[in-house]
């Protein structure tokens, strides 16, 4: 019974470090489609000079979840004209569909601050948001493709480690 | 569509645009929407609806009124969440539109803006602090241009017609029909291969490059296209018989209506104007009808309704058609 209770114990704890790693490498993998997302709205209005619904609902057919649906989501609200400013329309919605995704709550910061200056003004404010914007998830995916493999690895052998630290104590 | 969804349609186009205050107010009341001609927004002062020819104010509870103390009087922030909406958050994208004073949004209807105009140098690069907004309901009226097909067609196909009449006169409104009813033809008239350049997106209601109003099944609708390049473009690209624009006055589009004509293709053509010699006036106009270039001068009025037809000419002046009265 106890050596059962033990195998659970650091199963347990492995599956938890195991977790935490696959959440970091899906952060990196979120921040890249942020990019691709940044990179299409910049597309779209500076060859199309699409308005914002028509952008967003253009580089949501092209993205995958959770983007995807962010942006359609985002570009169908707008459509309705809800008695709302962007800005507000843009943090529900981004609240609602990344809440639980793998960004940090820096990343999500930085993506309502995007949002908070998008529509303003003219066609090259939009671009230099944009640009910023840009800049801004170049280094922080610098940052996690340097810092990432080694605080995977950390993870998973910390869960295993602790689990066989817990196991040996309960015994 | 049938009538009823057709209506349904129009009121959600035109009641989605005005700020969440205003939205209600119009809710409240079930307004015909095909009878509503324009609704005007003036920052701190009444909202009016052109209804049915008549003037009326938004009530402060809803509905209509002409008492003027029972009115809603607009409020800067509504002027401001309803060009929001008209721009669909993106006044960027209307730059060109805006320094023009006047956008068109789904559905072809177009919302005239004045402000505070930004000057750079002699130019007007933008409309800052908007106050005053109208909103010009745009309407389909199927068949209302029957009773001019008759002089607009001939043995040899098409005639070159211009469409004179002052604003709100419907202009637009009667070529809409016009192309329609080419395109599609009837059992005595074969449909013909219609081109259309509509520069303000008033002809076809364009949205996403798609024309929202019928305009029949052989027709082509470049959008958003300066009238002049359209033209040309047009004919090299989709072959047109016919090729159809609204409100003619460059002396640029003069250029690029003689090359149409030149082409073999037949023009069917609004403007602004009220008679003939007022049209003799304009020197670019001038020259157009001392060559006999349009074949049919079409004159439209709105005495009780828009879209009344005055009078009917041909290139020589002879009068085909005066109002109560046929020759």
């Amino acid at each position: 019974m106890r050596i059962l209770g033990a195998i659970l114990v650091v199963a347990a704890s492995a599956g938890l470090g195991f977790s935490y790693s696959f959440r970091l490498g899906s952060r990196l993998e979120q921040l890249r489609q942020l990019q691709r997302m940044t990179v299409l709205l910049k597309g779209e209005i500076s060859y199309g000079c699409a308005s914002l619904p028509e952008a967003l609902a253009l580089a949501g057919r092209k993205l995958s979840e959770p983007l995807d649906g962010f942006l359609k989501r985002l570009a169908a609200r707008l459509r309705e004209c809800p008695d709302k400013s962007f800005q507000q329309i843009f943090q529900e919605e981004a609240l609602a569909s990344l809440g639980s995704s793998a960004l940090t709550a820096k990343d999500k910061e930085s993506l309502m601050q995007m949002g908070a200056f998008l529509g303003h003004l003219d066609k090259d404010m939009q671009l230099r948001t944009l640009d910023l914007y840009l800049q801004e998830l170049d280094k922080e995916i610098q940052d996690a493709k340097e810092g990432v493999p080694g605080k995977q690895k950390l993870c998973r052998s910390l869960g295993i480690m602790g689990g066989l630290f817990l196991a040996l104590l309960l015994i | 569509m049938d009538e009823g969804r057709e209506q349904a349609t129009l009121r959600n186009q035109i009641v989605r645009l005005f700020s969440g205050s205003v939205r209600q107010r119009l809710e409240r009341d079930s307004l015909d929407y095909g009878q509503v001609c324009e609704i005007r927004l003036r920052v701190h002062s009444p909202c009016m609806i052109l209804y049915r020819g008549e003037e009326f104010f938004l009530g402060q509870g809803g509905g209509l009124t002409r008492d003027e103390r029972r009115a809603y009087c607009a409020t800067g922030e509504d002027i401001q969440e309803t060009m929001e909406h008209i721009a669909g958050y993106s006044l960027y994208a209307y730059e060109e539109e805006i320094r023009q004073g006047y956008l068109t949004v789904q559905g072809g209807h177009r919302v005239g803006i004045a402000g505070k105009a930004v000057m750079e140098g002699e130019r007007i690069r933008s409309v800052k602090y908007i106050s005053y907004i109208n909103v010009r309901v745009s309407h389909q009226i199927k068949g209302c241009a029957t009773l001019l097909m008759p002089y607009v067609r001939a043995d040899a196909g098409i005639c070159h017609t211009l469409i004179i009449s002052p604003p709100r006169c419907g202009k637009t409104t009667m070529l809409r029909d016009m192309i329609r009813q080419i395109s599609n033809g009837d059992e005595q008239y074969p449909g013909l291969t219609v081109g259309v350049v509509d520069e303000r997106s008033e002809i076809g209601g364009c949205y996403q490059g798609v024309a929202q109003n019928d305009l029949g099944i052989r027709t082509d609708v470049l959008d958003c296209c300066p009238k002049a390049e359209g033209m040309m473009m047009l004919i090299r690209s989709m072959s047109p018989v016919v090729v159809a624009v609204d409100e003619i006055g460059d002396y640029r589009d003069i250029h690029a209506i003689e090359a149409v004509i030149h082409c073999g293709c037949k023009l069917i053509a609004t403007v602004h104007g009220d008679s003939i010699e007022d049209l003799q006036q304009k020197p670019l106009f001038e020259r157009l009808m001392n060559e006999r270039i349009f074949e049919r001068y079409i004159f439209l009025q709105h005495q009780k309704r828009p879209g009344e037809v005055r009078a009917v000419f041909d290139q020589r002046g002879t009068c085909l058609y005066q109002e109560g009265r046929r020759r």
